[in-house]
């Protein structure tokens, strides 16, 4: 149950905390995706007017790397209950990529708060398509979903608006 | 005669216009149009009567067996499972207190660190505790037994209570319970020295066969838990009222104060982003910047707890699969949010449940939504809260709908 809409624009201008820092630092040193998993963002003072949300459901990373795409399992996001997504992605030039890490975090910037769960990638599907087990969203409202693409080639970035009804 | 009119024309006209300042109708509510779209959306998922089904709990498949239920309720008022002999989960879970005991930091053979949380709802929170160190109502009522300043008592103590007052009951539901000749009184894996040597003595198997005795204590009190229900209160009699077709909505309205209330709740106050849903709470995690010991971590702590806990959801004693057990194995471990952050509690019945706060620091309501309302720092990780520069009689209309909470007696 998310709107769908415009094309994308990376215009979050979010403030990385100092773990999300560590992170990316971690990401150009070369440590391992697995690891940078547990270092969340604070989703404090990121909040982009409503007219600014972009609710595409397949963007582009915030580096141009890969083209993700989100689906979420069932006919709408559930509050309060936890579901998987599949997560498709591409290179830039519409090549399934089949040989991701992948980190999940998410919160409500209106909210300063985060998702209740850490959801985790279970399975690689294939053809592009990745199990993401653990999605849960505690309440209604604005949230953003950021997903960490990393792959020998390099890591990138992509966060999702999702309004929940 | 004509002035007098005339001057309560005035009058009236005034409180008209202050009325629809405060964006809200005088004496009782009238029609459902005063809320927008999305304020009547939001106020549907408040309702006592959305309320999702009982979530089953597949750590305890005694759950919802109505023996386990009856036993689980003798268990619960039995003072004899404690180390004085005085101490009951109902000495600080009191039925006439909505299972809480209204006192500042709970008290059993010792005084606890914390405000004693209320059970009412708690089947439906992932949860359990202000820090959430355990993921079942059942593991949670352990904690407290073997607690030193709670029930204080072992698991061989309860476990020789169980054989002298319900051997029947217990037999009939979890089978033969252990043995207990040449087994210690009290010896227990988180007692004194001398208990903890004691327990360290008795061979493994027959330790964890009282183990599972004592686990399945907890199970049997779960059970009676999960019969904790709330009851409607007059709010979700106004909340079904909104409903055009309802014929009770003569008798359900609120006066202007809960409503203008109610609009600050779901509205500027922002109550609702942590209050939400028909329990009014996210069972999640926050910090508020209520932190009277700058020891307590909250979350932070209880997370580790609940991983490495005996009784959790993935442990032997779990009835569950290891499938069944998503929140532990998806659970929030680390990160910012979790430090001195705890448990939002339900704001069901809410009013005669002071003192607030997981310290219970705060007397009254208006002093919960005065703090709130300043959004002092936190002294231990980062508060969530923003001031909400609520004016004094907004902060009372918010205390008036937090009134309409309680459920009918």
């Amino acid at each position: 149950m998310f709107a769908a809409m415009r094309p994308l624009t990376e215009r979050f201008g979010h403030r990385i905390s100092q773990n999300a820092l560590i992170a990316a630092i971690g990401v150009c040193i070369g440590v391992p995706a697995a690891a940078q998993c547990s270092l969340q963002e604070t989703w404090k003072g990121d909040v982009i007017p409503e007219s600014s949300r972009d609710f595409a459901t397949k963007r582009v990373s915030a580096g141009g790397q890969y083209n993700v795409t989100i689906r979420p399992r069932g006919d709408s996001i559930p509050v309060s209950r936890i579901h998987s997504w599949v997560l498709h992605i591409e290179t830039a030039g519409g090549a399934p990529v089949d040989s991701a890490a992948i980190c999940i975090d998410g919160g409500m910037p209106e909210h300063g708060h985060g998702m209740p769960t850490r959801p985790k990638m279970t399975e690689n599907l294939k053809n592009g398509d990745y199990l993401i087990d653990g999605m849960k969203f505690s309440m209604r409202g604005w949230w953003v979903v950021k997903f960490t693409v990393a792959t020998a080639s390099g890591t990138d970035s992509v966060r999702f608006n999702l309004t929940l009804k | 005669m004509r002035a007098a009119a005339k001057r309560a024309g005035v009058v009236g006209l005034a409180v008209s216009i202050l009325a629809a300042t405060l964006g809200v109708a005088t004496n009782r509510a009238t029609a459902p149009a005063n809320w927008t779209s999305d304020e009547l959306k939001t106020i549907r998922t408040l309702g006592l009567r959305t309320l999702a089904a009982l979530p089953p709990d597949p750590s305890n498949r005694f759950a919802d067996d109505p023996r386990a239920a009856r036993l689980g309720r003798e268990l619960f008022f039995d003072p004899r499972l404690s180390s004085n002999g005085k101490v009951a989960c109902a000495t600080c879970h009191l039925p006439n207190k909505q299972f809480q005991d209204g006192l500042p930091l709970g008290r059993g053979v010792g005084t606890t660190g914390r405000r004693t949380m209320s059970i009412v709802g708690t089947s439906y929170s992932p949860w359990l505790f202000w820090d959430g160190r355990t993921d079942s109502q059942w593991s949670q009522a352990l904690g407290p037994l073997e607690s030193a300043v709670e029930h204080g008592g072992t698991r061989t103590l309860y476990a020789s209570v169980l054989a002298a007052n319900y051997r029947d009951e217990y037999e009939a539901l979890f089978g033969p319970l252990p043995s207990l000749a040449n087994v210690p009184k009290n010896a227990g894996p988180n007692g004194t020295s001398t208990e903890r040597a004691a327990w360290n003595a008795i061979d493994e198997a027959r330790r964890d066969s009282i183990t599972r005795a004592f686990a399945n204590i907890g199970k049997a009190i779960a059970a009676f838990e999960r019969t904790i229900r709330f009851a409607p209160s007059r709010f979700d009699e106004y909340e079904a009222s909104l409903d055009s077709t309802s014929p009770k909505r003569a008798q359900s309205d609120l006066t202007a104060n809960e409503i203008a209330g109610l609009k600050l709740f779901i509205g500027p106050a922002k109550c609702v982003n942590c209050h939400s849903g028909a329990l009014f709470t996210d069972n999640n995690f926050h910090n508020v910047g209520v932190i009277d010991a700058p020891t307590d971590s909250g979350r932070a702590a209880g997370i580790r707890q609940a991983l490495t806990g005996e009784f959790n959801c993935v442990g032997k004693y779990s009835d569950a699969k290891p499938s069944d057990c998503a929140e532990l194995t998806f659970a929030v471990v680390d990160g910012p949010d979790l430090l001195g952050a705890f448990r939002t509690p339900s704001l069901r019945d809410v009013v005669p449940r002071a003192p607030y706060g997981h310290s219970g620091r705060f007397g009254s309501l208006a002093a919960v939504l005065d703090h709130y309302n300043r959004a002092p720092r936190a002294k231990l990780g980062s508060s969530e809260l923003v001031p909400l520069h609520l004016k004094p009689m907004q902060l009372r209309q918010l205390e008036a709908f937090l009134a309409t909470l309680s459920h009918r007696p």
